[in-house]
């Protein structure tokens, strides 16, 4: 919702008379139908097989199927971490994005509803007629991972018959939410008139775009912010002032200690988006030295990551590892310098808000 | 970290806006204005929480349900004042510094008193002083040193404010007074506020144990907030610092000022964080006044005071009149439509806070009214929502039209792309 307010009254159209404007349609098109539209793809398909292996496990619980389940988590986050960068679009409507993960959860919300509603055992409450109405932080994956490896909740999974019965109800709903939010993304970006069909006729004047450079700008600082929110909120926010100050508690998956793999996922999607997309931008430009400072500086700050000697939440406690991860955030920092002064300029974009001043 | 959305007005914009547009309206004059309605409204906040301290000192002399719920009034009655002053708070930095000390929120009430764990929880990944429970426990354990907290008065409490980095640890200012009239509100998204005996302040019939604490807790809290209300007055007067910079200052960027603290509550506070997060989660903790069902009128009168911020006109408590030339004079000058379509759009939110006023003066409260499956109660906040973000969207265009350069408006996670968030 920010990014088209702003842009209505930006516009710089007139501030960089001498520079060709860039051809923004392929990056618009490429992008929608590669990391978008596949991120989707991917996601749904890892959330249909997560609500199989619910399934499994319903049908018959032990610990061997269990895992299954919890592999099954494992696989749906990585395929939202994919996609987490993309902030607009069909995301925003009904509260899609923060249905599939609300996070961060400061006064922590998930647990508190989460908790209240095992208390009560409200199973109905996660039935699929009921979930679209129920509260954002009890659908979607944090509320898995607190069921799967909270320390207070992992082990009623096989307690006995009941709970297990009650368990595989709250499962079950959200896994089934998973799936069909990821199909709602998948239907809304690929169906005819939908989003990628959108994107290609801005130039028709019917779209709520005013021009491609417009949804180029939204595309690009999409990009940005997610850049920002690894360094700031996925990283600073729980690595603190020094390890004796970090709270690993904070940090995106702490429960199923899968925190530093979603920075990987997310790095992945952004570099395969510079590479299919802003790369031929810039090339198209005369500016091919940028692309590839952008993809080796992302190739860097992946490098930095694959230091990482244990899980980040464990590396967070001690001070090497705090080193290390401190490392990975001055390398992610860097990939967002480089769009923001070299190739913002190039492409003439503009980074549209910051996030600067603490409080 | 607070995000922010920048507002620029486009060269087109600028060149359109033209230089002769300026006629009659003096920038200095519209900061004057702006200047002494603030005063006023600090000063109506002071004389409001004066009066709040003699409920308090007649509840805590002779506790019962009269002397509490006479203190609860005059409560409500001091949010009045105060609110319609956040338009101030954005956008003037010491007004935005001072904020957290008197309207700090949410907050871990579990910090200062007993609270039931079946609704509250016993522990926090962000807070670990969660249930830490002051008023029952002399020593403190904070950010692994023992405090000594033997002594319940102002210095303790400004001490533990934000205790341990955590913006949710809040012992000071409206809210914790708050707390302590009313209570934790145990009723969810069920009708009912929370719930406190007076007998919790009755040190002869103690119910909820410590009640000598819990009386030297809510009478320095009271008197905290009178304290930092005066800053605030002293600061907007003749010879404030507050009042001395915006006019001294350039009028452009003034006048900037007043734009800023206006979007910024309607957007990113009001609509996104206050409204919009809450009604996501269908959350009671997320109501900004939970512990009192006080939320309709808090949402009310951060509206109002927008509106009169852009109109120049404040009603006082006494009934007086504050008006001058304002905002809205300047933007008819230059552009009268838009001075027009700005009116309709923060009438059209006083209307639609209206509706939740007359609704929970009608039993259903707030929290019920965002509750999850009360489609009816959702939508009428939504609608709420929907109207701060329209009147947000005529105020860009009032940046463009005055030509102020860039503006910067709060944003909020619950509003904008959830994944660049802010701390």
């Amino acid at each position: 919702m920010r990014l088209p307010l702003l842009l209505v009254v930006t516009g710089l159209a007139l501030a960089s008379p001498a520079l060709a404007a860039p051809d923004y349609r392929p990056l618009l098109n490429q992008t929608a139908a590669g990391p978008i539209l596949g991120g989707y793809k991917s996601f749904q398909a890892s959330a249909a097989r997560l609500e199989q292996s619910v399934q499994g496990f319903c049908a018959a619980p032990d610990n061997a199927a269990l895992d299954r389940v919890k592999a099954g988590f494992v696989a749906a986050l990585a395929g939202w971490q994919k996609v987490q960068w993309v902030g607009y679009g069909p995301v925003e409507a009904f509260h899609r994005g923060q249905r599939v993960q609300f996070w961060p959860d400061k006064k922590n919300a998930g647990d508190r509803q989460m908790l209240a509603l095992i208390k009560d055992r409200k199973a109905d409450a996660l039935e699929a007629h009921r979930i679209p109405f129920a509260s954002v932080a009890i659908q979607g994956l944090p509320a898995l991972e607190m069921l799967l490896y909270a320390d207070s909740q992992a082990g009623k999974l096989l307690a006995n018959p009941e709970e297990t019965a009650f368990r595989c109800q709250l499962l079950s709903g959200i896994a089934n939410n998973l799936h069909r939010i990821g199909g709602e993304l998948v239907s809304e970006w690929e169906k005819p008139g939908g989003t990628i069909d959108m994107l290609k006729s801005i130039d028709s004047g019917a779209t709520p775009y005013a021009d491609n450079r417009q949804a180029a700008s939204q595309l690009f600082n999409a990009l940005h912010g997610q850049l920002t929110a690894i360094a700031e909120v996925k990283l600073s926010y729980a690595l603190g002032a020094s390890a004796e100050d970090a709270r690993p508690s904070r940090a995106e998956s702490w429960r199923s200690q899968q925190s530093a793999a979603n920075i990987v996922h997310n790095l992945e999607a952004l570099r395969e988006t510079f590479a299919i997309g802003l790369a031929p931008l810039l090339s198209s430009v005369g500016k091919t030295d940028q692309a590839d400072k952008l993809i080796r500086a992302a190739d860097d700050s992946l490098a930095a990551l694959a230091q990482l000697m244990a899980p980040m939440e464990v590396e967070m406690t001690h001070a090497e590892g705090w080193k290390r991860l401190n490392v990975v955030k001055a390398k992610v920092k860097a990939v967002a310098q480089i769009l923001e002064t070299d190739i913002a300029n190039s492409l003439d974009l503009q980074v549209g808000f910051n996030a600067l001043d603490g409080d | 970290m607070k995000r922010m959305m920048m507002v620029a007005a486009s060269a087109a914009v600028l060149l359109a806006a033209g230089p002769a547009a300026a006629a009659g309206v003096d920038k200095k004059a519209v900061l004057s204005t702006y200047a002494d309605i603030a005063h006023a409204k600090y000063e109506d906040s002071l004389v409001a929480a004066k009066t709040l301290k003699v409920a308090v000192d007649a509840l805590v002399a002779a506790p019962s349900a009269e002397t509490l719920a006479a203190a609860k009034a005059a409560w409500v009655a001091a949010r009045v004042p105060y609110q319609q002053s956040e338009a101030f708070r954005f956008g003037n930095a010491a007004v935005d510094e001072w904020e957290g000390k008197v309207n700090a929120w949410p907050l871990d009430e579990g910090l200062i008193d007993y609270v039931n764990p079946d609704t509250y929880g016993t522990e926090s990944g962000e807070n670990p002083l969660y249930t830490a429970n002051i008023i029952a426990h002399p020593k403190l354990k904070v950010a692994g040193k023992s405090l000594n907290a033997s002594k319940v008065d102002k210095k303790l409490l400004e001490k533990l404010h934000e205790a341990g980095g955590v913006e949710a640890n809040v012992t000071t200012g409206y809210h914790a007074i708050e707390f302590m009239l009313w209570g934790q509100d145990t009723n969810g998204t069920g009708p009912g506020a929370g719930n406190r005996p007076a007998s919790d302040f009755d040190t002869k019939n103690c119910t909820g144990g410590n009640c000598d604490r819990r009386v030297a807790f809510l009478v320095a809290a009271t008197d905290l907030l009178v304290d930092d209300l005066k800053t605030m007055v002293d600061g907007w007067g003749a010879k404030g610092k507050i009042r001395a910079k915006l006019l001294k200052g350039k009028p452009d960027a003034g006048i900037a000022t007043i734009v800023t603290g206006l979007g910024s509550l309607s957007y990113g506070e009001l609509a996104g964080e206050r409204m919009k997060l809450g009604l996501m989660l269908h959350d009671p903790e997320e109501e900004h006044d939970c512990f009192s069902d006080n939320t309709h009128n808090s949402h009310f009168y951060d509206a109002k005071g927008i509106q009169n911020v852009y109109l120049g006109q404040y009603t006082r408590i006494d009934g007086t009149q504050v008006k001058g030339p304002s905002l809205s004079d300047l933007i008819a000058a230059k552009d009268a439509t838009l001075d027009a379509d700005m009116k309709a759009k923060l009438e059209a939110t006083m209307t639609a806070m209206g509706v939740l006023v007359k609704t929970a003066e009608s039993g259903e409260s707030y929290d019920q009214m965002i509750g999850a499956e009360n489609a009816p109660g959702n939508a009428k906040v939504q609608a709420a929502i929907d109207a701060l973000v329209a009147q947000t969207r005529s105020l860009e265009k009032a940046v463009a039209v005055l030509a102020l350069g860039e503006v910067k408006f709060e944003g909020s996670d619950s509003l904008d792309n959830p994944t660049a968030v802010g701390k």
